[in-house]
């Protein structure tokens, strides 16, 4: 009987530095029902289950579990109440055996006067393998020499060992093939005649239709709806996900596009992509669609020569170039605006200018022993400053007390000094202000029209939608489709990019 | 009022930002007062001479961790240079070609270092330990044991000579120490070798060749070490087997209370120098003070701990008068 909520998220809001990370949101999940959550990435899923863990605080709103209102301090409550999180990242100790994990924290069932009985514990361990029906496991294997699949399967029994009542699986498929999705179906359907729960966060939305009973959707930080999985299909589903009106954040300038400059043929790279083939022309934005984890991001590294394709071609104005790294790259004309800011863009403890000059320092400094000219540097970067309306106090504070929004115009800022004839901008806009998103879309419109390429890499499909002239939509390291602007749709998008 | 409390953020600032400095003036008002030999010009020469060696290796190897690396078989390397100058001298070689052996193995040694950090991909702090050992190691096969005595007087007149009436290695200190502010402020070999210290995935990506720049970085620490190798050695009058022990931790520790973090990205010749003197002050304030020589290290230790509570907190510190004096404003 599936009649009794078990926990219940009312109207919960929590915001980050003045960001709505969850506005207002609900979820309610019943004794014994795996229940469906999905959403775009940054539809605030995440935020929401660590709200719900213990992970985070709400600011607003309040969650009753078992009956009671609750207030988790942090992850140690959460799992003491009877919540447990698989998260997406393995949190199993790599040294330790799939017994000594499983009950870590928990050995106090195991000791007498202060020794914990292994044998005990080993036994207790198998015999919960053996109920699952788990003879690929053994009790005494090595996590680190275990596939991801047995180490997911060793953290539910950990979660089914500490009685969890509630169970939160963030896209628990992510990395298994379909053998081992249906072992996973099969213990969430054993979990639920044991009474308990599950939330399936997940983005493979034929998998939610098939394991939830009911399913939540979110999106923009808001709670849509909820539905029970019988009463809808997958179309329906596909438009709670992205439907949204298209507004005008996006102002792209008509530009000229004119003869091919980039051509990609058949990269591929072990593990990530394979055969992945298209051209990019003067002029153009060609935007890559897909979920995070698609290979996007991948391609693109292996054009800049970040990393190294092992197969495939790529051609600069019809001849076979070999990029071996970045700086082979910039040589060729290519710039990148990575995805991730912190780690692979900005240098915190350098200034503005330094920052900015980086990519293409040579253009300042004379011949032989490359002494810089400070006087061409700070003119040239003043100037990029204006042309990009950045917002500093002084071109020689450090970047990091710069804003986000800010910070991402300065690299930005750094590839047009370098002057690239193609520009590969990765997420270029996520985790901005609003006001910034929209000069930086105003930015890419201004460089097209000035002869620049660029390649837009973005999981917001509004932005692709909005910017790109072409787009190929990617999905498991694939491209699935190719399509003109005027021919795509969030439908479209949607669909092709979930799978 | 507001003024005011707009001036305790710069303060602090500066003193932050100087924290070396300001260490050296406070411990040398103490010791002026307490001794009566600490402000005499032959003692406070006798200390800058004293901080010479230290600041020499000092200043290459402020460059070194600004950019992201780390080598603690410097001070091994030293000793080994050295012996191998001191013998070759003794065996009447040409003084060009004990230079010129001396920098080959000064360059060569911490490029060997380098090009097994960078094909293998390991941690520069263990890995130089290692190399550290076989350095010594060396020394001692080399010289049997025995410092080589007696070199001839060039090598002498680098360790000893004066110029104007000032010593040779102050005027080698001061020129060092200019040429890298310059190298590190100026170039754009010294802009890309901060980038890297401060985020080495982003450097790449602007194209940065990080493999050469860590192999020059390696080359010039090295030919620093060869010259403090030299006045270490002129000084004496023979190599110093024991010479390299601590060098490396001083030097470390030198560099971290001039300004420059361990963590990359921010490099402080200047500061370095000052570093160096604080120690050499430390060490001569103590003596003149004849306190048991043991005192020293644990001294030095002290002085390192809060140098880098400093370091580590010191931005924090700023960061929370700059939000309270924003708060205030805002009130």
């Amino acid at each position: 009987m599936k009649d009794k909520v078990l926990l219940s998220v009312k109207g919960v809001s929590k915001s980050f530095i003045g960001v709505k990370a969850v506005d207002n949101v609900n979820l309610e999940v019943m004794e014994g029902e795996v229940h469906g959550v999905v959403g775009e990435n940054g539809a605030g899923k995440s935020t929401l289950m660590n709200l719900i863990f213990g992970m985070l605080k709400r600011d607003s709103g309040s969650i009753f579990f078992d009956g009671q209102e609750v207030n988790f301090k942090g992850p140690a409550d959460a799992l003491k109440a009877g919540i447990s999180m698989i998260h997406q990242e393995s949190s199993l100790v790599q040294q330790f055996t799939a017994s000594e994990n499983i009950w870590l924290g928990m050995e106090e069932r195991f000791m007498k006067n202060g020794i914990i009985n292994n044998r005990a514990r080993d036994e207790a361990t198998q015999a919960l393998f053996d109920e699952f029906k788990l003879d690929t496991l053994k009790y005494n294997m090595l996590i680190s020499e275990s596939s991801i699949a047995s180490c997911q399967m060793v953290e539910v029994i950990r979660a089914v060992a500490g009685n969890a009542k509630l169970i939160i699986m963030d896209e628990p498929t992510s990395s298994l093939s379909e053998k081992e999705v249906a072992v996973l179906f099969r213990i969430i359907r054993q979990l639920v005649e044991k009474n308990v729960a599950v939330i399936y966060i997940s983005h493979k939305l034929d998998e939610v239709l098939t394991i939830c009973d009911r399913v939540s959707v979110y999106r923009d930080s808001k709670y849509i709806t909820t539905a029970n999985v019988g009463d809808i299909n997958r179309h329906q589903l596909v438009s709670f996900v992205v439907g949204r009106e298209l507004n005008n954040l996006y102002p792209k300038e008509q530009s000229e596009i004119g003869e091919t400059v980039l051509e990609v043929k058949k990269l591929t790279r072990y593990g990530k992509f394979r055969d992945v083939s298209f051209s990019l022309h003067k002029g153009e934005i060609l935007g890559f669609a897909g979920l995070q984890g698609a290979g996007r991001s991948e391609v693109a590294e292996c054009i800049f020569g970040i990393e190294k394709a092992d197969e495939g071609e790529i051609l600069i104005d019809g001849k076979s170039v070999r990029i071996k790294s970045p700086s082979n790259a910039i040589q060729h004309g290519l710039g990148m605006v990575t995805e991730d800011r912190l780690r692979s863009g900005i240098i915190a403890q350098l200034s503005v200018l330094c920052n900015m000059t980086l990519a293409k320092l040579e253009k300042y400094c004379s011949k032989g022993l490359k002494i810089i000219n400070r006087k061409k540097e700070i003119s040239a970067v003043d100037e990029n400053i204006k042309t990009l309306q950045i917002k500093v106090n002084n071109r020689n504070q450090t970047i990091d007390s710069l804003s986000g929004g800010n910070q991402q115009k300065v690299i930005i800022g750094r590839w047009t000094l370098s002057t690239p004839r193609i520009l590969i901008l990765d997420e270029p806009t996520r985790g901005i202000d609003v006001g910034s998103k929209s000069e930086i879309h105003k930015l890419m419109g201004h460089f097209v029209k000035m002869g620049m390429s660029i390649i837009l890499i973005s999981s917001e499909m509004e932005e692709v939608l909005g910017m790109a002239d072409r787009i190929i939509i990617m999905r498991d390291g694939q491209v699935v489709h190719t399509c003109a602007r005027e021919d795509a749709t969030q439908e479209i998008l949607g669909s092709y990019a979930l799978g | 009022m507001k003024n005011v409390k707009f001036n305790t953020e710069k303060i602090a600032t500066f003193a932050l930002n100087n924290k070396a400095l300001i260490l050296l003036l406070v411990i040398s008002i103490i010791l002026s007062i307490a001794s009566p030999f600490f402000l005499t010009g032959a003692n406070l020469i006798n200390v800058v001479r004293q901080a010479c060696v230290l600041a020499i290796m000092g200043i290459g190897f402020t460059l070194l961790l600004s950019s992201g690396s780390m080598d603690l078989s410097v001070g091994n390397l030293m000793a080994m240079i050295g012996v191998v100058m001191a013998l070759m001298d003794k065996a009447g070689y040409h003084p060009t070609l004990i230079v010129g052996v001396g920098l080959l193995v000064g360059i060569g040694g911490l490029c060997f270092n380098t090009f097994l950090v960078q094909t293998f991909d390991l941690p520069g702090f263990i890995l130089t330990l290692a190399t550290g050992y076989i350095f010594t190691g060396i020394m001692w096969l080399i010289s049997g044991g025995q410092s080589p005595a007696g070199i001839n007087d060039w090598f002498k007149f680098i360790g000893q000579g004066t110029v104007l009436g000032i010593p040779l290695q102050i005027y080698l200190m001061v020129i060092i120490a200019i040429i890298f502010t310059f190298l590190i402020k100026k170039t754009e070999f010294g802009r890309h070798s901060l980038a890297m210290g401060g985020n080495l995935k982003a450097a790449r990506i602007c194209g940065i060749n990080i493999n050469k720049n860590k192999y020059i970085i390696a080359a010039i620490m090295g030919a620093c070490t060869t010259v403090a190798a030299m006045v270490t050695t002129g000084r004496a009058a023979s190599a110093q087997l024991s010479a390299g022990t601590d060098t490396a931790m001083d030097t470390i520790a030198a560099v971290v209370i001039g300004g420059t973090p361990m963590s990359g990205g921010i490099a402080n010749v200047p500061g370095t120098v000052i570093g160096c003197l604080l120690i050499q002050v430390i060490s001569n304030g103590l003596n003149l003070l004849d306190v048991n020589s043991n005192w020293h290290k644990v001294a030095k230790g002290v002085v390192i701990i809060v140098a880098i509570i400093l370091d580590v907190k010191g931005t924090d510190i700023i960061n929370k008068l700059r939000v309270k004096n924003q708060d205030k404003k805002a009130n």
